[in-house]
């Protein structure tokens, strides 16, 4: 009797400790195959990693950027710093919806309370969800929070589910034959794409001329867009933060002049600053002979640096900024951080004068 | 007991990996991969054989159709053969939109517009804007009729907004933009579903 005791709990054991071990292979071995699946973005298309990059960005930001490409792109975060000791952050990412920069506010303000909030205003003409492929390179990055789960409810477009962003595996898994050199060298860690968000760009294409704006029978901004301007204007005041709106330089797409109209509205209403930098391309010395990479869609490094020494001097002037260039422990960071923006430069430049064209970055990098 | 448990839990495991791996051929690329920079030029020579009939157009559409110099060009239907229809002498734009997700482009005409977007690697009509009075919607509306001629071409029942009014027909809407009365500016887009 005490020998067929024995023998049931050693029987018990072994196959709990089984059960067990079979668990854990299936469920390391699923979440492997999640990690291989899933999109890189390191090369050509980067986009996807900008949002999770944050996380690993150690400084205080004292200026939070949020929007589209016209802030990822345009604004050379380093320039802010050496420029003006400016410690910012540019949490942008391929087409951003006004609730996605919302709720990136919100996951942001879990970590830092940034001193101004700048938002620019292009995609207010967006009222409803767009893109599955956006959605991705925006969400998927984020960290599980109450604000990923409402971006991602917000953002769904027909045919998206909760489960697929929950369990990526259940959305790419038949992408197994797609896999490239790049997605079994970054399965676990990723290299970094952005300097604190900004990406980029060092060719050069002149700016072209741009066709006429379609006409609309509405001009009236999408109100759930507005709706979240507005939640996060309030989700600024609660917060002492102050919330600034700009339009970014660049002419295409087209930003119309009654959009802008009410962009102002709303500015004075709320006593909400509003710069619509189309205006003062000129002032602020942009050449779009040079200072493109993109016949004009968005600026290389010459252009983004002469935007943030404007856009920084305005920051700088209206609002009590730390200066981060008398703080060593900050100013090690950002010393490291223009090491890699230098050498990053270096490197597209290296490039250009071998080949004429960028390889390694943007279109022709993208591997297929 | 144990034994049980431990088959239902590798089961639904295997389970999960298989329904999730036998999922038919959905689209799975995180983006439609296609590069390039805003470009410009000027494009001669067309291909009138190329013209797809009005039963290929109505396959892709239930919506709005236009007709410009013999071609009918219908929202959401493939780009290409419509392009090659219309003939010489556009002048064209693309620019690829943010991370290379599609390319928007614009083919000018003498008196049309005609706009695409890209899906999957493959162009559709996205948009019709008319330039001019030489060329009218098949209701007979053009740049110059009145606020009137159009309630009774299309009926009360469109959609008015700030500037004019849109009316929706299966896929497409057509919006007329009036100034002092008269229609400015007439354009079909496709809706993307």
């Amino acid at each position: 009797m005490e020998t067929g005791a024995k023998k049931f709990t050693y029987k018990t054991l072994v196959m709990a400790v089984s059960t067990v071990l079979g668990v854990a292979v299936t469920v390391l071995a699923l979440w492997f195959l999640q990690k291989l699946l899933v999109p890189k973005y390191q090369r050509g298309v980067v986009e996807g990693s900008m949002i999770e990059e944050y996380y690993d960005s150690n400084e205080p930001h004292e200026v939070l950027f949020l929007g589209d490409c016209e802030v990822y792109e345009n604004i050379s975060t380093v320039t802010l710093y050496e420029n003006y000791g400016i410690s910012s952050y540019i949490r942008g990412s391929a087409q951003q919806l006004t609730w996605q920069s919302y709720y990136l506010l919100e996951d942001t303000l879990r970590y830092e309370t940034p001193k101004v909030v700048v938002f620019n205003v292009l995609a207010l003409k967006y009222g409803e969800p767009q893109s599955e492929s956006y959605n991705r390179m925006t969400l998927d990055g984020m960290r599980w929070s109450s604000s990923k789960w409402n971006a991602i409810d917000a953002s769904m477009t027909d045919g998206e589910s909760m489960i697929d962003y929950v369990f990526p595996f259940l959305r790419y898994h038949s992408r197994w034959d797609e896999l490239t050199r790049t997605d079994f060298e970054h399965v676990l860690d990723k290299d970094r794409v952005t300097i604190n968000g900004y990406y980029m760009r060092a060719d050069v294409m002149p700016e072209a001329e741009f066709p006429s704006p379609m006409p609309l029978s509405d001009y009236t901004l999408p109100q759930s867009a507005m709706d979240y301007l507005m939640r996060m204007y309030e989700l600024c005041r609660e917060n002492d933060i102050e919330l600034v709106l700009i339009k970014a330089p660049t002419l295409y797409p087209y930003w119309y002049e009654q959009w802008d109209a009410q962009v102002r509205q709303f500015s004075y209403d709320y006593n909400v600053p509003y710069i619509n930098y189309i205006y003062l391309r000129d002032i602020m010395g942009l050449d779009m002979s040079t200072d493109t990479y993109d016949a004009g869609l968005h600026l290389n490094i010459y252009g983004a640096e002469k935007f943030a020494d404007y856009i920084g001097r305005y920051l700088t002037n209206s609002f009590e900024l730390t200066d981060y260039r008398q703080i060593p422990e900050v100013a090690q960071q950002w010393e490291d951080d223009i090491v890699f923006y230098d050498a990053l430069r270096d490197a597209q430049l290296a490039e250009l004068q071998q080949y004429g064209e960028l390889r390694s970055w943007g279109a022709n990098a993208i591997e297929s | 007991m144990n034994k049980k448990l431990m088959s239902i839990v590798l089961a639904a495991c295997v389970a999960v990996s298989i329904a999730a791996c036998s999922g038919e051929e959905e689209d799975t690329s995180p983006v439609v991969l296609s590069g390039g920079q805003a470009a410009e030029a000027t494009v001669a020579e067309g291909d009138a054989d190329a013209a797809p009939s009005d039963a290929e157009n109505a396959a892709f559409s239930d919506g709005y159709v236009f007709t410009y110099n013999g071609t009918v060009i219908t929202m959401n239907a493939p780009a290409d053969d419509i392009i090659a229809a219309l003939g010489d002498g556009y002048s064209y734009f693309e620019a690829p939109s943010c991370a290379y997700e599609g390319m928007d482009k614009v083919y000018t005409y003498n008196s049309i517009v005609v706009r695409s977007y890209t899906r999957d690697g493959v162009d559709y009509i996205a948009a019709v804007e008319l330039k001019d009075d030489t060329v009218a919607t098949a209701e007979g509306i053009r740049i110059g009729s009145t606020e009137e001629d159009v309630l009774a071409a299309y009926g009360e029942d469109g959609e008015e907004g700030t500037s004019g009014i849109e009316y929706t027909k299966g896929d497409s809407f057509i919006s007329l933009i009036f100034e002092s009365g008269r229609v400015v500016a007439i354009t079909y887009t496709a809706i993307v579903g």
